[in-house]
């Protein structure tokens, strides 16, 4: 095995993950580098959110490696990885319900800050934290919504808080996870800029799993293809439009070219 | 652009200091007055009643802002209700000092069930907390030198020095009113905070809020050991207003009482469990005397509360305005 | 310990064991499948063991009061199924488990109000001598009865799960209710018979425990606990699972109260021990469920 590519910014090695028979992860090694948005495709039930999974924490893997910025950090706990800079977002949009649109942003950038447990000190007199948190919402567009529940927007924007919250947090990467799921061609139109911005203007490494093959192709720097758990491919996104083994499997049915 | 908590957001309100500080002055002039009408047994009454308040209270801290199922609370309360029992039993009638034991000997409990509980989640948690409370029960049962399942009776009371007199049912009704209102503005002040936020987050989605950085595991935990010193203080109180503890206060069906307070009297708002107990007690007091079946219109009431309005009464503006809908499930991310 | 004592407590533990599999095993189906905490399960026990008590009283019969209870009990469990425990399914943990706790004390309550606090039952008079099972070892042929019961019960409930095409969508309802679903399973039916059952054995062991343990108000709510400990042992949804872990349990607590205080007598100084005996004994089947869930916090054989 060879020594740590610091360049690298996640590297993946031979990670393996079984649900009793089923292999969800078989295998996979692959690499991000930086500045670089590396799509992850797949039939369903490839393995996908799996392995994002791994990624982020929230599963351990049975075998292999995960290696952020050169560090091991497949023991991490999944809140500490966060702290380290690798953050992701969910397929199936996970926001506080109960909170403002503001209040969910201001807590991921609090979740940034010293001291971010304190109970002494009311939250009506943080005034860092709510400052960089409608920086944020500027960002991403939503501050005319800034004070309505997160239960009261529509799906697409709810996508587009996704994202804000894992901006929030600071990330040195981050893993999307589908976050054009569900949304209609203006709104997955938004998310595909706000994908592109963060590239241009924070030079932000970004593993993207999408279905929305438009957007893959538009987006991606690299394309790898995840079939079945395995990895069946990985290149430029013209060198996988190409690949007859891809094509038959997954791109055949799904773009007309 | 906003620089604090909008109001729409599950985060509490700014406390209304000129409403709290009338009804701290409502509480002290009413108890003066019981007092000089002889009325003694009724204050002692409402100390009770307050009492349970504050021990429904310290599980709203869990179980309303923390969305954590915990059916043991209870026996926080017998733990600090025991403590000073003892202490008073063994000779050492010291308040201060009984009462700073039972809150950190209840707090440090909290602190090794909650370590192994918190580790599960959902229907294994409930159990889980409920079978803790349970064995606890079983072992201050068992101990017959302090009473077992006959209970422990104290000759007297907590001494505080400073001409306080716990006999006095005025006394003793002020230092309940002391604990209650110090203890409604530190949770007040916990809600309000930082922590506070993560533990509302949590309660929303545990799996996101570990998402953005936070060890969600160790805020439970946090908050677990804070309502189990609360309920070791309301437990202190207890033993003294009745010069009397017995192991069915650390039961889980106690627990299931504190909880009926805490959704009666509104879960997740700061006052709910004291509004739920002062409510539930009087209801008790005056029912007894028609039917000896008090729990089985409870039991109705309860179900009906959970069924229609699952926020307890202050909910129901909310439901009037359908703003909230019913609870429902949460899917879990595999 | 002699052998004769060795055996006769096993044969207690063993016992206990199979009636509290009997209520593990309804309680365990019913978390695993239709993930519904449910506090109610021990009222199900109680109401079992007060209708025995009452149609043994109508019917002069031990035999016939308890095979009569059996499916009124049902009955019972399945009207309450049908008509407020669905409404449950899809609310949280926190309504379930008031809903149920308000429940106990409606189903208290309503037996205090029609049959008073405890009623008398008595095992039958043909099985209250005991039996000589081995040269000096005497038991009571009640308790043989008991133990006969628990495992044939446990047997056909095995066969049942295991054999039957109800039981396979008992299973695969139990891990995986979406996927049953799916494959066209009546889950509202499946789960209303599965209750029936559950609260035909809280019946049968209430009935049968009745003359051992008294028929009272409130019998429920201290057994409810340990079928928890139990099936935290074994895991949700597991039957297997529950029978290890109830059989487990009352091997534990049995041996437990007898070898604990003379386990400390032995070791520490009289007056620990005479405290410190007894208080361990309660806990020790806690303790045990603190181990399993250190080592395994899903439970020796959890079905997801």
């Amino acid at each position: 095995m060879s020594g740590t590519d610091p360049t690298l910014v996640l590297e993946i090695r031979n990670l393996v993950k079984s649900f009793g028979a089923l292999r969800a992860t078989d295998g996979v090694s692959l690499q991000v580098r930086p500045g670089e948005i590396h799509a992850l495709i797949g039939p369903n039930g490839a393995g996908k959110t799996t392995l994002v999974a791994q990624l982020s924490g929230q599963l351990k893997p049975d075998q292999g490696q995960i290696l952020f910025m050169g560090q091991d950090i497949t023991a991490v706990s999944a809140y500490a990885r966060v702290g380290l800079g690798l953050v992701r977002s969910f397929q199936i949009t996970r926001l506080f319900k109960s909170f403002s649109v503001l209040d969910n942003v201001a807590l991921a950038v609090q979740s940034r800050q010293p001291q971010r447990g304190a109970f002494w000190r009311s939250v009506a007199r943080d005034m860092a934290v709510y400052h960089q948190a409608g920086a944020i919402l500027q960002e991403v567009g939503l501050t005319q919504r800034s004070d309505e529940l997160a239960s009261a927007l529509s799906h697409g924007e709810q996508r587009v808080l996704e994202l804000a919250l894992a901006l929030a947090t600071e990330p040195k990467m981050l893993l999307l996870d589908e976050p054009m799921a569900g949304t209609g061609p203006e709104e997955s139109q938004r998310v595909v800029e706000l994908i592109e911005s963060l590239r241009r203007d924070r030079n932000m490494a970004i593993l993207l799993v999408e279905h929305d093959m438009d957007a893959v192709f538009r987006l991606a720097d690299r394309i790898s293809v995840l079939v079945n758990g395995a990895l069946i491919a990985s290149g430029t996104p013209e060198a996988i439009r190409q690949d007859t083994q891809v094509r038959a499997a997954y791109l055949g049915e799904e773009v007309t070219s | 652009m906003r620089n604090g908590p909008s109001p729409a957001s599950a985060i509490p309100a700014p406390a209304s200091w000129p409403l709290w500080l009338a009804l701290i002055v409502a509480a002290v002039c009413l108890g003066l007055w019981m007092h000089s009408q002889g009325l003694g047994y009724y204050l002692s009454m409402l100390s009770r009643m307050m009492i349970y308040g504050l021990a429904a209270c310290s599980l709203n801290l869990i179980l309303g802002y923390g969305g954590l199922v915990s059916f043991g609370h209870a026996a926080y309360m017998g733990l600090g209700a025991y403590t000073v029992g003892i202490l008073i039993t063994e000779g050492v009638p010291n308040g201060w000092l009984g009462f700073a034991l039972a809150m950190a000997i209840s707090a440090l409990m909290a602190l090794v069930i909650g370590a192994i509980s918190l580790r599960t989640k959902g229907v294994y948690f409930i159990m889980i907390t409920l079978a803790f409370a349970q064995m606890l029960f079983y072992l201050v049962n068992s101990i017959k030198a302090y009473g077992g399942d006959e209970g422990l009776n104290i000759k007297l009371r907590s001494e505080f020095g400073l001409g306080i007199v716990l006999k006095n049912d005025l006394h003793f009704f002020l230092l309940v009113l002391v604990c209650l209102v110090i203890s409604l503005v530190f949770m007040q002040v916990l809600m309000r905070s930082r922590m506070g936020r993560v533990v509302l987050a949590q309660r929303d989605d545990d799996i996101r809020t570990e998402a953005l950085g936070y060890p969600v595991y160790r805020y439970q935990l946090a908050l677990f050991v804070i309502a189990g010193a609360f309920g070791g203080l309301a437990g202190a109180l207890m033993v003294n207003q009745q010069n009397y503890v017995n192991p069915n206060l650390m039961h889980w069906t106690q627990s299931g009482v504190l909880m009926i307070m805490v959704i009666l009297g509104g879960v997740g708002t700061l006052a709910g469990g004291l509004w739920g107990a002062l409510l539930l007690l009087t209801l008790e007091d005056l029912i007894a005397e028609l039917t000896p079946h008090f729990p089985f219109y409870v039991g109705w009431v309860l179900l009906a509360v959970v069924l229609l309005a699952p926020k307890g009464l202050s909910g129901l503006p909310d439901l009037w305005r359908n703003r909230r809908t019913p609870a429902a499930k949460q899917e879990t991310q595999p | 310990m002699t052998w004769i004592l060795f055996l006769e407590q096993s044969l207690n533990g063993l016992q206990f064991g199979l009636m509290l599999f009997l209520l593990a095993s309804g309680l365990t189906l019913v978390f695993g499948i239709m993930d519904m905490i449910n506090l109610a399960h021990g009222a199900l026990y109680m109401v079992g063991a007060f209708l025995a008590a009452w149609l043994t009283q109508l019917t002069q019969s031990f035999m016939l009061g308890i095979l009569l209870a059996i499916p009124l009990t049902a009955i019972f469990g399945m009207v309450m199924e049908s008509t407020l425990l669905r409404t449950l399914y899809a609310r949280d943990h926190m309504s379930q488990v008031l809903a149920t706790f308000a429940l106990i004390l409606i189903i208290n309550e309503a037996v205090r109000m029609i049959w008073g606090t405890d009623m008398p039952l008595a095992a039958p008079a043909a099985l209250s001598g005991p039996v000589e099972l081995l040269p000096g070892l005497f038991y009571p042929s009640y308790r043989l009865l008991i133990i006969g019961v628990g495992l044939v019960l446990a047997g056909l409930l095995y066969l049942l799960v295991t054999r039957t095409r109800v039981g396979a969508w008992v299973r695969a309802g139990a891990s995986n209710r979406e996927m049953a679903m799916a494959m066209g399973i009546h889950i509202q039916r499946l789960f209303t018979l599965v209750f029936g059952l559950g609260a035909a054995l809280c019946a049968v062991a209430g009935a049968l425990l009745g003359p051992l343990l008294a028929v009272q108000v409130g019998m429920g709510e201290s057994v409810l606990i340990l079928a928890f400990v139990v099936i935290v042992i074994g895991g949700i949804g597991s039957i297997w699972g529950a029978f290890v872990g109830s059989l487990l349990v009352g091997f534990v607590d049995t041996f437990g109260r007898t070898l604990m205080p003379a386990l400390f007598r032995e070791i520490f100084p009289p007056q620990v021990a005479s405290a410190a005996g007894p208080a361990v004994a309660s806990i020790l089947v806690y303790l045990l469920m603190a181990v399993v869930l250190f080592i395994r916090p899903q439970g020796l054989f959890a079905k997801r």
